[in-house]
């Protein structure tokens, strides 16, 4: 989470200070993504396999 | 409890400090503005093969702008500093949110912007408007950022 500082200048002439959130999506490692695509890798064979007669 | 929003609860704020100058942003409210054009889409990449029954897309480079319709009035600071950064194409910062930017839990629209429209049509029996359309400045590094109010 990102913090970012301002502040607002009211008509008045004070000023009352801004604190808002910015949301970031964390990066993925590269250890990470490689787990990824073994991981579908093997849910597709997975899913290629023949069929058990007793499945029907 | 609805959290439904009204146009007239919106606030748009600038400043002439961009977000990538690196120093603390000190925004003015533009309260002259009176409507909110938003622009938010991606532009489509669409495959279609024979691998598939469907044409698939997937969304590209994002098109932004705000055009901020407002009564003109010459000795308005904000509206003075938007017919500036206009008339140098100098880059401003823009914030436009759903209610007040010192309120926890707003939420809005943080960027860096170049004005490239400020028309304002004079009508014989109309008070004087001024539309001022602003869209993502390449000459910052800061990108459009949605943000949420702590």
């Amino acid at each position: 989470m990102k913090i970012m500082k301002s502040r607002l200048r009211r008509p008045d002439g004070t000023f009352a200070e801004i604190t808002a959130k910015v949301s970031e999506k964390p990066k993925k490692t590269q250890a990470e993504k490689d787990a990824e695509v073994a991981a579908q890798f093997e849910a597709n064979l997975k899913n290629q396999e023949p069929k058990q007669a007793g499945d029907r | 409890m609805t959290t439904t929003k009204l146009g007239l609860d919106g606030k748009v704020y600038v400043s002439t400090t961009r977000h990538d100058d690196g120093g603390s942003i000190t925004w003015s409210e533009f309260d002259l503005v009176e409507s909110v054009e938003h622009e938010q889409s991606k532009a489509e990449a669409t495959a279609r093969n024979r691998s598939s029954k469907f044409a698939k897309t997937a969304g590209g480079t994002r098109q932004v702008s705000y055009t901020l319709s407002a009564t003109y009035d010459a000795s308005d600071a904000v509206i003075t500093l938007l017919q500036t950064a206009y008339n140098s194409d100098t880059v401003i910062a823009l914030a436009v949110m759903d209610g007040d930017i010192t309120t926890t839990g707003e939420k809005g629209f943080y960027m860096d912007v170049e004005v490239v429209s400020a028309p304002k049509p004079e009508d014989l029996d109309e008070i004087d408007s001024i539309q001022f359309k602003v869209v993502p400045a390449i000459k910052s590094t800061f990108e459009p950022t949605p943000v949420t109010i702590a």
